[in-house]
């Protein structure tokens, strides 16, 4: 069937639905009756062929045909209603017309065709065109049988009253059912067709909503999902909930099993002990969130190829209560990005305060002194690096120079109190020891020194620009004035001082006496460092504690003295 | 600086020449240049690095060991500088970039495209303000050439110190 293009009323609509059924109904129902009906006719006409009555074989026949040909029309699309009224008219004249028979013969097995009007016509047309037709039907029974003068006109044989009272009743009776029958029908189908609309409008309310909540589960940044009383992960779940755990399938999977190579032994028991208590009957929900063990917890994830991955998850858990199936709603938060954001914060803060007890360690310094002591470094340092650009190839060789110029570095900064650069440097050589016992020492393993090496002059670069500032925001560049000497004497008055609070003494150095000019260049350094040493002994072993000195009549503070004499030209 | 980062680069060259070449190349003693100091290297391969850490890898090569190690991998001899010769180079850092980049990703590394330079005796000479260049010498029987990190970046708890 073709529809209109143009859309529809909603009553059309209504109209147009419903007949489809009807008509699919219609149109079986014709189907069988024309079939049978026509053939009836033909056989009847064939009889009456026989019979000899020409006229009647011949409407036999031609209202066989008609509605042979309409039954044809109807399944090429021709309107049903249309054809059942036509049927129904041509129906309802042959039936009349057998009628005006049984008044020619007297044979009253004519006048029961009357009972089939009714059934056919209320059938194709419905209770109300089909009531209206079985109702004219009636109507022109009615005159041929009771009309004066009428059924004399088709023939003498009049029925007689009983059999007349006995017609009417059967028709009416069974007309009746037919209407009321075909009432009902109408009644039950209006009923399907209301009770189908309520059907599809909710059911698309349903589709909405749930893609409504589809659209929430799909996209939820946060892992959630149901676990059964047997610790089982619902099917419904949040999608990102696999990609927090690398899974692909996690439906029906053990809860627990997720922690399998996160959680020890113990720790794996008590958390088993704490989702327990979320199925009891009466779960103190605010005593168990204080107590959540995984509130943030470190996770080892298995990837699909195996590897190992680190991630940083939040959980919390909500009981639901019910009576049939207690569960319990967990939601996973990964944190990681932010859990790594903050150790980050964490290291740059401590680098920062690291940096800023350098920077104070450095601004109680000369400058000069400073500058003596990063010239210093850096020589040792390109020391450092010549034995490493040598052929040298005895590692223990090699090994043992880089740590005996690290060791002087770091001498000279403890000296100047540098204490963040000296532990750096003792770090240094700490690796460097190891792998001096090491028999399996290769050159890939000082790798890692080099690259230290490159941050310790990094530092001095740092340091050296640092300088550069300090003696700008100062504003007075200390000059060569100060003798450079003076320098050297400092910095043994400063570890003399240092000694001696460590070890609770009070000492002077007395320098008076010490002409420094006269030490050439080269020799600088090594005569330092013995002056150190020497300084150090003598402050630790040769001078004794101020009470002792009290005691033993001495002057409190002790003192070293230092001095030059110029022997005979060599 | 810190050695995790380097490792790809160091693992990848090594692979690279035990896979081609049949051999293993050597690692020297690591030592620190100064940006402006000349070297013999007449063809250098630079990749670039950002992100957790920032700075370069260069293999650089004498044109004598370039031409050395071209000349194993192509089959005919070569001994100077020419198109073939540099484009082996590239190959070569390619791989060796490729291979390293899956390591370099889970630290969150990029790498850029590698580049490769020419010039008799050039020098490599500023790549941060400190200037600080580390070279490891390799030395194998197919040629020797130098491996050059300068990085700097965030220190991780995993610093070797």
């Amino acid at each position: 069937m073709e529809k209109a293009t143009k859309v529809p009323t909603e009553r059309k609509l209504k109209n147009m639905v419903q007949r489809d059924f009807e008509e699919q109904r219609k149109v079986i129902v014709l189907t069988g009756m024309i079939g049978l009906g026509s053939l009836t006719l033909f056989l009847f006409a064939f009889l009456s062929f026989r019979a000899g009555d020409i006229t009647r074989a011949i409407a036999d026949i031609v209202l066989g045909v008609t509605t042979l040909a309409i039954l044809f029309a109807i399944h090429r699309g021709f309107s049903v209603i249309k054809a059942g009224t036509i049927v129904s008219t041509l129906f309802m004249l042959f039936i009349l017309f057998l009628s005006t028979q049984g008044f020619k013969e007297g044979g009253y097995y004519n006048f029961w065709w009357t009972v089939s009007f009714s059934t056919v016509s209320i059938f194709f047309l419905g209770y109300k065109r089909g009531g209206l037709f079985t109702l004219s039907f009636f109507v022109l029974l009615g005159v041929i049988l009771f009309a004066p003068g009428v059924g004399e006109l088709f023939g003498k044989h009049r029925p007689d009253s009983l059999f007349v009272s006995r017609l009417i009743g059967v028709n009416i009776l069974i007309a009746g059912l037919v209407a009321i029958f075909d009432l009902a029908r109408d009644r039950i189908q209006k009923e399907l067709h209301q009770t189908n609309l309520q059907l599809s409008k909710t059911t698309s309310e349903l589709q909405s909503r749930k893609k409504q909540s589809d659209a929430i589960f799909q996209n939820v940044r946060d892992g959630l999902f149901l676990i059964s009383s047997e610790y089982k992960i619902s099917a419904e779940h949040s999608a990102s909930l696999e990609n927090i755990f690398n899974l692909e399938n996690i439906s029906e999977k053990d809860f627990f099993s997720l922690f399998n190579e996160s959680l020890t032994y113990k720790e794996m028991g008590s958390f088993k002990d704490f989702i327990e208590m979320f199925f009891v009957d009466d779960p103190n929900i605010e005593l168990l969130e204080t107590i959540n063990p995984v509130e943030q917890v470190k996770m080892n994830l298995m990837t699909k190829d195996g590897t190992l991955v680190v991630k940083h998850l939040a959980f919390s858990f909500s009981p639901i209560l019910s009576e049939t199936e207690p569960m319990v709603l967990v939601s996973v938060r990964d944190r990681t990005d932010e859990v790594n954001l903050e150790n980050r914060i964490k290291l740059e803060e401590d680098k920062r305060k690291k940096e800023m007890e350098s920077l104070f360690q450095i601004l109680h310094l000369d400058s000069i002194m400073l500058r003596e002591f990063i010239e210093q470094t850096e020589a040792e340092l390109e020391a450092v690096n010549d034995i490493l650009k040598s052929k040298e190839e005895n590692f223990g060789v090699v090994v043992n120079s880089i740590f005996q110029s690290i060791h002087a570095i770091k001498g000279d900064a403890g000296l100047l109190g540098l204490s963040n650069f000296a532990s750096k440097l003792h770090e240094i050589e700490d690796v460097l020891v190891k792998l001096r016992e090491l028999k399996t020492s290769q050159w890939k393993d000082l790798l890692g020194t080099t690259f230290s090496l490159v941050e310790i002059k990094r530092e001095l670069t740092e340091i050296s620009e640092l300088i550069k500032k300090i003696e700008t925001f100062k504003g007075t560049l200390t000059t060569s004035k100060a003798p450079k000497e003076d320098v050297y004497i400092r910095s043994l008055d400063r570890l003399c001082h240092r000694i001696s609070n460590q070890f609770g003494k009070e000492v002077i150095l007395n320098t008076a006496k010490f002409d420094i000019s006269k030490i050439e260049g080269d020799l600088k350094k090594p005569i330092k460092d013995i002056l150190v040493q020497f300084t150090r002994n003598a402050l630790v072993h040769g001078v004794e504690a101020p009470e002792e000195r009290i005691k033993v009549k001495k002057l409190k503070v002790g003192e070293i003295k230092l001095s030059s004499k110029k022997q005979a030209k060599s | 600086m810190n050695q995790a980062y380097v490792n790809p680069f160091i693992n990848a060259t090594i692979k690279l020449f035990e896979e081609i070449f049949h051999t293993t190349p050597v690692f020297g003693k690591p030592y620190l240049l100064k940006a402006n100091e000349t070297h013999n290297w007449d063809v250098s391969a630079m990749i670039g690095l950002a992100g957790e850490t920032q700075g370069a890898v260069i293999l650089a090569f004498s044109e004598e060991n370039a031409a050395k190690i071209a000349t194993a991998m192509i089959g005919s001899p070569k001994t100077a500088l020419d198109e073939d010769v540099t484009d082996v180079i590239g190959e070569l850092i390619n791989i060796v970039a490729g291979n390293a980049k899956k390591d370099l990703e889970q630290m969150r590394i990029l790498i850029s495209l590698p580049t490769i330079i020419t010039g008799s005796n050039h020098r490599i000479v500023k790549t941060d303000k400190a200037a600080v260049l580390v070279g490891i010498p390799f030395t194998s029987d197919k040629g020797d050439f130098q491996l050059l990190i300068s990085m700097q970046g965030l220190l991780t708890d995993e610093d070797n110190f």
